[in-house]
């Protein structure tokens, strides 16, 4: 473990490389001032919303102003970190094994007693370091909820927690598919195509599993594609109301994911001893109410939040591993992309046969090309392929 | 300096028996055989030169060696290991220097070898002193801190080995390590590889440069399509393939004379023509002994020769003679 983690020399030089010089500062500089520049846009988008809904809604809303700003602007960064999170990945990760290959130090790493497993480690965190500072540098500001209210601490953690989980997820994804392509910018287009159907897909493929179950669902029950999107369980773990619109708060980003949460399953009758409690059907559901003074033995209502990020953590944890399994296989000597002879590369050995020995005789020279060109550009008919396979 | 070359030599072989010994080796890539059958015994010490065109099959080989390159079949041992079944005890034994130069950006001279220090697990401790060693040993204690991609070529291929020699490795890989170098850092480069090689190293060092190969090696082989056409010393395999031999003799005197030296020529069985410039060049069959009795027949004759070379040609005439003697 130790030699994948602090003992690692490859993603010792990865960081090295990457956070010598400018470059690291210049970006970082660069997120924050695109971050705060955002917040500051959020803030005086909600603050008239705020005045817009206290026009209507009397003086009494303005009450609620701090907590109504803190939510907003605590999901509405959340989701643009998630973004960045996944716009950079990419950019970063993508480039770690074709890069090495195009730079032609793979071959050198492969040599050493370095593992494949410890190679594709020790970039994976290098890579995830590296999102994890863009992560973290976010926190404070998303920290603002905590003194405007309308954030616990719980809400933060898990939000915080799944958005580095799909960071490590995208990043070995990444390296997986950087080790099956030849050229990096191959390998960055693909990894932005995984991302886009990360973001799309599920979607699309709840859609086509609603429309095959008649769009039928329990209270509690949704398309299981929709646990793959990673602002679904975003939106769940950073426990986004799915009624702000209706309450008065400022509907955020992660509204339109929010709505499509499963409703909590409230105990009822039929379910839960109803001794000493009532249960109030409001239009939204069900709550289950203590009758005062007495029974005081009675349970606690036991409404049960099916788990949502939870899941969408496990499919992205998973997603990261085989990611991490192709990069690690790829990684060995003779494997990645196919070692094949490209037509330039063959034209150049065919112009390359003659034999640098100083001056020859030119007889001489022309007498020694055939038969190397024969064995070289024109290889006898190979085995029939049962032949090859021992 | 003697210091850093003690620091340098291999640990004491672990068993006896060739540094690396390649049997009926076959790499396909796709339709096209880069290596065909190759077998060749390197022994243990001394510079083992691989003589071969492009496209021979030079690195193919070299990369089956270094455990980089899946082969298709035959049989390959580095000091007794096997690169497919246990690539990691070979690595552990191996320098590999490519024919190119990996560049990290961004990484000064020492911290490049110490990076791959790092990966062939030595402690920390151990690195500074190693890179510092290595860096005097070929020359660029000066470019320490230098960025490695503002290297001269001459300079990254000198870094290129001391990053081969990392690991105190007992035989090292040298794949065309003088190619694109000035006569200056060939020169250079030579130096340091003899001196390797007087330390114990065995080195395979392969070049289609032949010059190259023939102040350095011990012991060579010629590749060619893919396999090994001949191996040895070089005497060994002249004496194998060249049986005939030639003189260039220059003597005192006018064109009369020189037509003297070709009936005595003649006389002793030997066809001489003379050359535009004056020389005559004698073909002989016999070897050293006709030589000899040629010279000592022209003297007892009272020709003032005052040149008599034997034309044997050094690799490049063998290996030109060897690939023809096969292919042609």
């Amino acid at each position: 473990m130790r030699a994948w983690l602090s003992d690692n020399p490859v993603m010792r030089r990865e960081l090295l490389e990457r956070w010598r010089g400018r470059r690291g500062f210049v970006i970082l500089t660069a997120y924050l001032a695109a971050v705060t520049l955002l917040v500051m846009g959020m803030a005086w988008i909600i603050s008239s919303w705020i005045h817009n809904q206290a026009e209507f809604s009397g003086d009494g809303f303005v009450a609620a102003a701090g907590p109504t700003m803190g939510r907003g602007i605590f999901e509405n960064l959340l989701a643009l970190v998630l973004f960045f999170v996944l716009f950079f990945t990419p950019a970063y990760a993508a480039s770690q094994v074709s890069g090495e290959r195009e730079r032609r130090t793979l071959s050198l790493l492969q040599v050493t007693l370095v593992r494949p497993s410890q190679i594709v480690a020790g970039k994976l965190l290098a890579s995830v370091a590296w999102l994890l500072v863009l992560i973290v540098a976010a926190a404070p500001i998303a920290a603002t909820g905590f003194f405007m209210g309308g954030v616990n601490v719980s809400d933060f953690v898990t939000g915080l927690a799944l958005i580095v989980i799909v960071a490590i997820s995208v990043a070995a994804v990444a390296l997986g598919l950087s080790s099956i392509t030849r050229k990096t910018t191959t390998s960055i287009v693909l990894t932005y195509i995984f991302v886009l159907s990360l973001l799309i897909g599920p979607l699309f493929g709840a859609l086509v599993e609603a429309a095959f179950r008649d769009f039928e669902f329990d209270n509690d029950q949704r398309p299981i594609a929709l646990y793959a999107e990673p602002y679904y369980g975003l939106a769940d773990a950073v426990g986004a109301d799915r009624f702000d619109v209706f309450n008065g708060d400022f509907p955020s980003l992660m509204l339109p994911f929010a709505v499509l949460l499963p409703e909590p399953r409230v105990a009822l009758f039929d379910e839960a001893p109803a001794v000493g409690r009532e249960i109030v059907v409001d239009d939204f559901g069900g709550v289950a109410q203590d009758l005062p003074g007495f029974f005081p033995e009675a349970p606690e209502p036991e409404v049960s939040r099916p788990p949502v990020w939870e899941i969408t953590a496990a499919i992205h944890l998973l997603l990261g591993a085989l990611g991490f399994l192709l990069a690690t296989r790829n990684i060995q000597p003779g494997r990645g992309p196919r070692w094949r002879m490209s037509r330039a590369e063959r034209a150049e050995l065919t112009a390359a046969t003659a034999v640098t020995v100083g001056p020859p005789p030119l007889e001489v020279a022309q007498a020694a090309l055939p038969p190397m060109d024969a064995g070289l550009v024109e290889p006898p008919p190979p085995p029939p392929p049962q032949q090859e396979a021992p | 300096m003697t210091d850093t070359l003690e620091s340098l030599a291999p640990p004491p072989p672990p068993m006896d028996g060739p540094a690396i010994e390649v049997r009926g080796l076959v790499k396909r890539y796709g339709r096209l055989t880069a290596v065909n059958e190759l077998s060749m015994t390197i022994p243990r010490g001394g510079i083992f030169g691989l003589i071969g065109p492009n496209g021979a099959g030079k690195t193919t080989t070299m990369l089956s060696i270094a455990t980089l390159l899946p082969y298709d079949a035959g049989e390959v041992r580095v000091l007794g290991h096997d690169p497919r079944s246990d690539p990691y005890a070979v690595r552990r034994t191996i320098g590999w220097m490519p024919d190119f130069f990996g560049v990290y950006e961004g990484l000064t001279c020492a911290e490049y070898l110490d990076f791959f220090a790092a990966s062939y697990h030595l402690a920390r401790a151990e690195r500074a002193a190693q890179v510092a060693g290595l860096l005097e040993l070929v020359n660029l204690s000066g470019k320490r801190d230098v960025d490695v991609s503002g290297l001269s070529r001459g300079m990254q291929q000198r870094l290129s080995l001391a990053r081969a020699l990392v690991h105190d490795p007992e035989v090292l890989i040298l794949d065309e390590p003088a190619s694109g170098l000035d006569p200056r850092a060939r020169i250079e480069l030579r130096e340091i590889l003899l001196e390797l090689g007087s330390q114990g190293h065995t080195i395979l060092v392969s070049s289609h440069i032949l010059a190259e190969l023939e102040e350095l090696c011990d012991r060579v082989a010629i590749m060619e399509s893919g396999r090994v056409l001949a191996q040895g010393t070089p005497d060994e395999i002249r004496g194998q393939f060249l049986t005939a031999g030639q003189v260039t003799i220059r003597v005192l005197g006018d064109a009369d004379e020189r037509e003297r030296v070709v009936a005595i020529a003649a006389g002793t069985g030997a066809a001489a023509t003379i050359r535009a410039d004056g020389r005559i060049v004698v073909e002989l069959t016999g070897g050293d002994a006709e030589a000899a009795a040629l010279l000592a027949r022209l003297v007892r004759e009272g020709v003032r020769v005052h040149d008599f070379r034997e034309e044997r040609g050094g690799l490049e005439h063998l290996f030109m003679t060897v690939t023809k003697g096969i292919v042609g």
